[in-house]
């Protein structure tokens, strides 16, 4: 009796913590979504919201006269192939740095992580040249484009994301691996049968990190694309401040909090992956 | 075992598919070869009808199509630095006058020969700011610089005297209209305070006959120092404003009818008219030494990218952005005041237009046309028109008012100083926030702010140059 | 071992090694070369190589100490970053994990938020909420009774203080001749002359701010992970140590720590590394400062903001480039100990 009441007691306090985090980690949000209400004005016109005066008309600007839809839909190819292709390099790469014994192996990864640690603001140049040198190569085919886009980002969470997927395997049972291969398995049908289902979380973490890595850089898209009509979401929205002396704020805040709600879906999609653990398909004993 | 194999077959027929799916996707994220001869044009501006129109009429008289590409202004400087040089930027660029001497020095743009007669039709000034080294290196669309702006609720006639400034503003503080503030503007951005500093005296580079000489500053001057003191006063002595105020904050109090007085660019006009707001622009009042404050006036212009393949047809293109007619538009359009002297002259000019949102289902309504440029649609080129963003368009619906506006912004520009375009001048921002911030602050006093952040400036200058 | 297996494990690896040979490796090694040359405005379409003269003109510079004091904020900077977003995002996540607790996907889509919203606009509304003077949240604080009060006790406890002394030191030593001042207490506590916090005025307030903001930004992350990753760990094992009367604290430490540790630690590390140069993060809230008299660089300033402002704004690439290389020597050098040290990369 009393273990219930100490447990429910426990349960009403996680509760509150949880919502008063959600409180807390929202309110700067509040703020940009009642910015995006305004019709006119910045994050400073009107300290007190004036219930009155709210609309959606950004929104409803935004949907129809601009070219929003546009950026979310190069965002999402841009984001959806990186990633996909992202993940199917570093899952092979991952169980191979995992499982493998191979020259290398030990001082190769840190090499790449190590790489990736060179500040990147020069690296604009470089990555200008490397896309020129494709340009020419591929005949426009691969260049100042998405294409390229998606080249870049691809290459760039590779070594991260390689080592997240390794250590992830690597606190994988070794025993389902070992009794497949006893069974006659080869390796290659050891990996994707019985361990790739297993990586179900991993996999959703990475995959979201490269997503949202890639859908919110600005740096890279703004010097590299460009004819407005492939531009991304995240160039988009510079334009609105980007002016002189930003002023178009309520813009702004209406074009970013719609163009988080596909992250928010994407994640509440792949959240299931999430909880789906090594408990599903395990073999016992 | 069938059952099995059944699904390895699914899945496998899932991959190719996904594989197709990715491929075909990834495919139509590549570019397309343009064959045919086009300009591109780079820009930030926001009027794209005039735009259109003056792309328009270019077309029509050579058969080349113009390509429009938006970009944000911060971006654009570093993007055509990027690209210009390996063959991928525009053959056009618009942007400031003061990216002049460091795409010049760049080596990125070309210099383009002006008829004297050509040459007068414009403002003299904004030619000379073009110019560089003694080459005119483009041609100027609009000139602009920032003053005073007033609520006409709170003050009927602008101030004449800066004693007459702050006295209001104090009124105004005291409470005189409820929590509305007198006089706020952002004070450590250059941009904005140089105007006080110009107006006792100083200069940023000793103008001579060769041109400016980025050697020898003078923003530690004794007449500097005394702008800066002004400028601390308005926070210590006469209590109008904090340390921290930003453009957005005075911006949006003004949008609220809670500011009396601003100081900033004719930019934020158009969002004062949606708001319905009753404004006066003016130049700053007249210091305590009988002289105006000097605000650094701007100049929008037109630049050749070097590596354009088609020089005569990009002048040409340039010729046609810049004429009267397309600067009238782009007034109508964006409220930027015209460079040429004839389309300054112009009557539409002293109109005032009053802006209303088009109320009508999904497009724009036509122009009224009654005294207004004329506005064309989305010329047949083939090309996909620009979006327009940040400044929407509107359908204006004109009314005769006489135009104080015009009036006060050329007037603040009269009594400008040009921003000096000359590369030095880049490394005069930053260092000059920070001597704001630490006098603002109270941190340092004026006179040692100044004298260590311009030495600092002086070695930067040094070391950009060598 | 025939050849072929030898081969067998590079077919794995090949593609992800194309990419970043191409990707990665390739502008390191161009930006390295630029480090010798003199590439900057005036030396724009041609730039020759210069050899060592960018590297002595760094080394030998009066900014040096700067360097070094950028460079011990840069570490704490760093390590404070993600030691709080990594405690925030392990709680959250061990909260979150619990069996049996309703309304999960609620909680972690809404927790979510902060990395979902782009981070230029989030950073920008923090600078606002931030404002000394017009900011919502001294607003907020502001007009909030309790903390009125307590704001103007210290005031007056602190005014009380000065003139008492000031009073004692005059009648001790005539008229004050020494000019000696009592010492303002609000001084000690930064505030500004209203009793409200200079949140991104005053150096340690501003280096608090930026790392909460930091924080809000990042925890998502490191939340995330973590719940990814505890889904590894098989729940049998934590059944197997209740049963043998493991408590909580104990399962924690025992099962829950080891296993995480292979999948986490590159997460710290990397994020050690990746906050290290996060340039976006410091620029965009405070551009580096407040400003320090007499230095380049400001309050918050870490090393790839200062350099940025030291060498892009006086357009020398080629400078900048020398700087890239000395951060990625200090920053690779610290992360390859660190791998070292914690075993990392053994099996």
């Amino acid at each position: 009796m009393n273990r219930k009441l100490a447990d429910t007691a426990l349960q009403i306090v996680i509760h509150v913590f949880l919502i008063i985090t959600v409180i807390a980690v929202l309110s700067p949000v509040y703020w940009i979504v009642i910015a995006s209400l305004r019709e006119v004005g910045n994050l400073f016109s009107g300290q007190s919201v004036n219930w009155k005066d709210l609309s959606l008309a950004n929104y409803v600007m935004l949907l129809t006269r601009s070219d929003f839809l546009l950026w979310i839909k190069n965002s999402f190819i841009v984001c959806s192939i990186s990633t996909i292709i992202c993940l199917c390099f570093t899952c092979t790469a991952g169980y191979a740095f995992s499982r493998f014994s191979f020259k290398g192996k030990k001082n190769g990864l840190m090499f790449m992580i190590i790489i990736q640690m060179f500040p990147s603001m020069m690296a604009m140049v470089a990555l200008y040249n490397l896309l020129n040198i494709f340009d020419r190569f591929t005949g426009g085919l691969i260049g100042f484009n998405l294409a390229g886009l998606i080249l870049i980002y691809t290459g760039g969470n590779i070594p991260f994301n390689m080592w997240l997927i390794k250590g992830y395997i690597d606190s994988l049972p070794k025993e389902l691996e070992e009794s497949a291969y006893i069974d006659g398995a080869t390796r290659w049908q050891t990996f994707y049968q019985i361990v790739l289902p297993l990586m179900g979380p991993i996999l959703a973490v990475v995959g979201i990190f490269t997503f949202i890595g890639a859908y919110n850089d600005f740096l890279i898209p703004s010097i590299v694309l460009q004819d407005s009509s492939q531009y991304t979401l995240a160039v988009g929205l510079r334009s609105f401040i980007g002016g002189k002396f930003s002023v178009s704020w309520t813009q702004f805040a209406a074009a970013s909090v719609m163009g988080a709600l596909p992250i928010l879906v994407v994640f509440m999609g792949l959240q299931r992956f999430l909880v789906e653990g090594l408990t599903k398909g395990a073999v016992k004993g | 075992m069938p059952p099995q194999q059944g699904v390895l077959l699914m899945k496998r027929a899932a991959y190719v598919l996904l594989l197709c799916l990715s491929t075909l996707l990834f495919l139509s994220a590549c570019g397309k070869k343009e064959e045919k001869t086009h300009l591109v044009v780079w820009t930030d501006m926001n009027e794209t009808k005039s735009l259109n129109a003056a792309t328009a009429r270019f077309t029509a008289r050579t058969g080349v199509p113009v390509k429009i590409v938006r970009v944000p202004l911060i971006e654009l400087q570093p993007k055509f630095q990027v690209a210009a040089p390996v063959r991928q930027g525009p053959d056009l660029v618009t942007g400031p006058h003061n990216w002049v001497g460091p795409f010049a020095t760049a080596g990125l743009i070309s210099p383009v020969e002006l008829t004297p007669d050509e040459a007068t039709k414009y403002l003299p000034v904004s030619l000379k700011v073009m110019s560089f080294e003694g080459k005119i290196y483009g041609l100027p669309v609009s000139v602009e610089a920032p003053g005073l702006i007033y609520n006409k609720k709170f003050v009927s006639k602008p101030p004449q005297t800066m004693k007459e400034l702050i006295a209001i503003a104090q009124e105004i503080d005291s409470g005189k209209y409820g929590d509305v503030k007198g006089f706020m503007y952002e004070m450590v951005d250059f941009y904005f305070s140089w105007a006080f500093f110009g107006g006792y005296g100083a200069y940023i580079f000793k103008d001579t006959p060769q041109g400016l000489d980025p050697k020898d500053v003078g923003l530690d001057s004794p007449e500097a120092v005394q702008a800066a003191q002004l400028i601390l006063d308005f926070i210590k002595k006469y209590h109008l404003m904090e340390q921290g105020v930003t453009k957005d904050i005075a911006d949006g109090r003004f949008l609220d009818n809670k500011l009396a007085m601003t100081y900033n660019g004719p930019w934020t006009l158009v969002n004062y008219k949606k708001q319905g707001i009753s404004y006066g622009f003016a130049p700053l009042p007249k210091l305590d030494n009988g002289r105006y404050p000097s605000p650094l006036v701007s100049v929008l212009g037109v630049m050749l990218n070097r590596e354009t393949r088609h020089r005569e047809l990009a002048i040409d293109l340039m010729k046609e952005i810049c004429s009267g007619e397309s600067q009238i538009d782009i007034y109508l359009e964006g409220g930027r005041i015209p460079s040429r002297l004839d389309a300054q002259d112009d009557p539409r000019l002293a109109l005032q237009a009053v802006l209303k949102e088009n109320a009508g289902p999904g497009g724009d309504a036509p122009d009224a046309g009654a005294a207004g440029g004329k506005v064309s649609d989305e010329p047949d080129t083939g090309y996909r028109a620009l979006s327009t963003i940040g400044g929407l368009s509107y359908a204006m619906d004109v009314t005769f008012v006489p135009n104080e506006e015009v009036k006060g912004i050329l007037e603040s520009a009269r009594v400008g100083t040009p921003m000096p375009n000359i590369p030095a001048f880049t490394q005069v921002w930053q260092p000059m926030k920070e001597a704001l911030q630490l006098i603002t602050m109270e941190k340092q006093s004026p006179e040692e702010a100044l004298k260590m952040q311009v030495d600092r400036i002086r070695k930067d200058i040094l070391r950009m140059m060598r | 071992m025939t050849a072929k297996n030898k081969l067998y494990p590079y077919l794995y690896i090949l593609p992800a090694i194309v990419f970043v040979t191409l990707i990665t490796l390739f502008p390191n090694v161009y930006s390295l070369y630029l480090a010798f040359t003199n590439y900057s405005l005036y030396h724009f379409q041609h730039f020759q190589f210069i050899g060592l003269k960018n590297f002595q003109e760094i080394l030998f510079s009066a900014e040096l100490n700067t360097f070094f004091r950028v460079f011990i904020w840069t570490l704490l900077w760093a390590f404070f970053s993600v030691a709080l977003q990594f405690v925030a995002g392990l709680v959250l996540a061990l909260i979150l994990n619990r069996k049996g607790l309703k309304g999960t996907n609620f909680y972690r889509t809404f927790l979510i938020v902060p990395w979902a919203v782009p981070s230029f606009i989030t950073v920008l509304m923090w600078a606002g909420l931030l404002n000394t003077d017009y900011g919502q949240i001294n607003q907020a604080l502001m007009s909030f009774p309790p903390i009125l009060f307590v704001i103007k006790m210290i005031i007056g406890v602190n005014n009380f203080f000065v003139h008492m002394i000031n009073w004692l030191l005059n009648a001790l030593f005539n008229h004050g001749a020494t000019g000696v001042q009592a010492k303002n207490y609000l001084d000690y506590l930064m505030l500004n002359s209203k009793g409200i916090v200079p949140w991104l005025d005053e150096s340690p307030w501003a280096k608090i701010s930026v790392l909460v903001v930091n924080l809000w930004l990042g925890f998502p992350y490191m939340m995330s992970i973590s719940l990814g990753s505890l889904q590894s760990i098989p729940s049998d094992l934590y059944e197997a140590s209740s049963l043998d009367g493991a408590s909580k604290i104990q399962q924690f430490r025992k099962i829950t720590v080891p296993m995480l540790r292979s999948s986490i630690l590159p997460v710290l590390i990397t994020s050690f590394a990746f906050n290290f140069n996060n340039f976006v993060g410091i620029y965009l809230l405070t551009a580096g400062g407040p400003a320090q008299s007499g230095s380049v660089a400001g309050a918050t300033d870490i090393l790839v903001s200062y350099t940025y402002k030291l060498a892009f704004t006086s357009c020398q690439f080629g400078l900048a480039c020398a700087y890239a290389v000395l951060i990625f020597l200090l920053i690779g050098s610290l992360s390859m100990v660190n791998f070292k040290l914690t075993g990392a990369f053994n099996d």
